[in-house]
């Protein structure tokens, strides 16, 4: 890691754990990257360049009291990224990608899952661009919120596609515990409690990377 | 043993089941056989406490306890286990997280490092690939796997009561073969009942019933011992009695 002359953070492959006082930068990435982003207690803006055939595994997770995400990507010729994103929202919580390809056979994936466990609303944007005269990328953007009052919320998945060469797919969802999962598991004897418990956690984890998930779940216990 | 006794169950204000009268003693096979949608599965989640379902007359008891109006944990924790016909897929939690849940709920106080050691024995146990414990629960599991996972679930849970519910279904003859001497054995070594649910007889190749009741429209109509499993065998439901359209 290293910062060029207009103070961009140069990474090079590898695995950089973020830490708070890097939330707010702009990245260049080369190479096969992961960035983690967990649980920093801290609004976020990340601008993120992917040079040509880099790729990027981006995990963000927020516990988050009154917190908004902002990421911004780039991705240039034969680049690839994934954006796993899962958060708990106990007060408010908002989250914008933004993702715009602008080389050929770039393929993007944002994956957001979230618990509203707030009276107040969740918003997630994803805003994905494909511009003009590329050819062979691949776009997919989905969020899935599991909301536990009767609050609204908003989940916006934009694509803006300016080319036939493409494939970009969105999905969205809000809805609560699902009812099966929730009878097989005290089926088991697993109380009511612990049983809402797993599925919920299950829900935001199932995205993540086994070494995320671990370092996750250490931040659950007692939750 | 299991008794049910004058048993009217309802669901969206229709009624399932009428009538219903059934004793299962420790260490039986009891099988009810009967075309589709005639309440088989109804009187599965009726047992394990599915709320979906109302109890408007007569009662479920176990060991002369009354168990209807628990709920399903509070069931399952009393020795009764469904296998499920379809094992839901629970994403992001493992089987090892989900068993553990189960032990602690029922007030079993272990070390991780024993808990550890008890599912691999019971891995070892039943041939089970180690790996299995990691999944995550029914996870892109084949049908067998999922079946495979719930007798995982049992070896390591212990209940004395089992309902199969349309065991072989999703399992080819191999894997109804091997997950039936898996059963087998864990019932000749726990003294433990099984209600098997079918509307096919080659699961009771393996598994041989003490008694075989054939439900009709909510209702048992005829009861009897393997031979009637045989009956049905040759003559089909139809011919055995008369089935509405």
């Amino acid at each position: 890691m290293s910062k060029n002359n207009e103070n961009n953070i140069l990474v090079s492959g590898g695995v950089l754990d973020l830490e708070k006082y890097m939330t707010s930068s702009d990245f260049i990435i080369k190479g096969d990257t992961v960035i983690n982003a967990v649980n920093l207690h801290n609004n976020m803006h990340l601008k993120i360049k992917l040079e040509k055939d880099a790729s990027l595994i981006l995990n963000v997770f927020d516990y988050a009291i009154d917190l908004e995400a902002n990421i911004e990507i780039e991705a240039y010729d034969n680049s690839s990224f994934k954006i796993n994103s899962s958060f708990i929202s106990e007060e408010k919580y908002e989250l914008n990608i933004d993702a715009k390809l602008y080389g050929d056979f770039v393929f993007g994936e944002v994956d957001v899952r979230g618990i509203n466990e707030s009276d107040s609303t969740v918003k997630v944007v994803m805003n994905g661009t494909v511009a003009g005269k590329t050819t062979g990328c691949v776009l997919n953007e989905y969020a899935h919120i599991l909301n536990k009052s009767e609050i609204s919320n908003v989940l916006i998945p934009n694509l803006v596609v300016n080319t036939n060469e493409v494939e970009a797919n969105h999905g969205v969802s809000i809805g609560g515990i699902d009812e099966d999962e929730m009878f097989y598991l005290m089926s088991k004897g697993i109380s009511k409690a612990t049983a809402k418990k797993l599925i919920e956690e299950g829900f935001i984890l199932s995205i993540m990377p086994d070494d995320i998930k671990e370092r996750i779940k250490n931040i659950l216990v007692g939750r | 043993m299991l008794e049910i006794k004058n048993l009217r169950v309802l669901a969206d204000g229709k009624v399932i089941l009428d009538g219903l009268n059934m004793s299962i003693p420790k260490d039986e096979i009891h099988v009810i056989m009967g075309p589709n949608g005639t309440g088989k599965s109804t009187l599965c989640r009726t047992i394990v406490g599915d709320k979906t379902y109302e109890i408007s007359k007569g009662k479920i008891e176990l060991e002369g306890e009354k168990i209807d109006g628990l709920t399903p944990d509070e069931i399952a924790k009393r020795g009764i286990f469904l296998l499920f016909q379809n094992p839901i897929e629970i994403p992001g939690v493992t089987n090892a997280e989900m068993l553990r849940a189960a032990l602690v709920d029922r007030g079993v106080q272990e070390s991780i490092f024993e808990f550890n050691k008890r599912l691999n024995s019971s891995c070892e146990r039943l041939g089970i690939d180690k790996s299995f414990i990691h999944r995550n629960v029914n996870e892109n599991m084949s049908g067998g796997e999922k079946k495979k996972n719930e007798l995982l679930q049992i070896d390591v849970l212990k209940p004395n009561f089992i309902i199969l519910d349309e065991l072989d279904s999703g399992l080819d003859v191999d894997g109804l073969k091997s997950l039936s001497e898996g059963l087998l054995e864990y019932k000749k070594t726990m003294k433990a009942s099984i209600l098997i649910i079918t509307h096919h007889t080659n699961i009771l190749e393996y598994l041989h019933p003490d008694k075989v009741y054939i439900l009709n429209e909510g209702k048992i109509v005829m009861e009897g011992d393997e031979k009637l499993a045989e009956k049905i065998e040759k003559n089909g439901f139809k011919g055995a009695f008369s089935v509405s359209e």
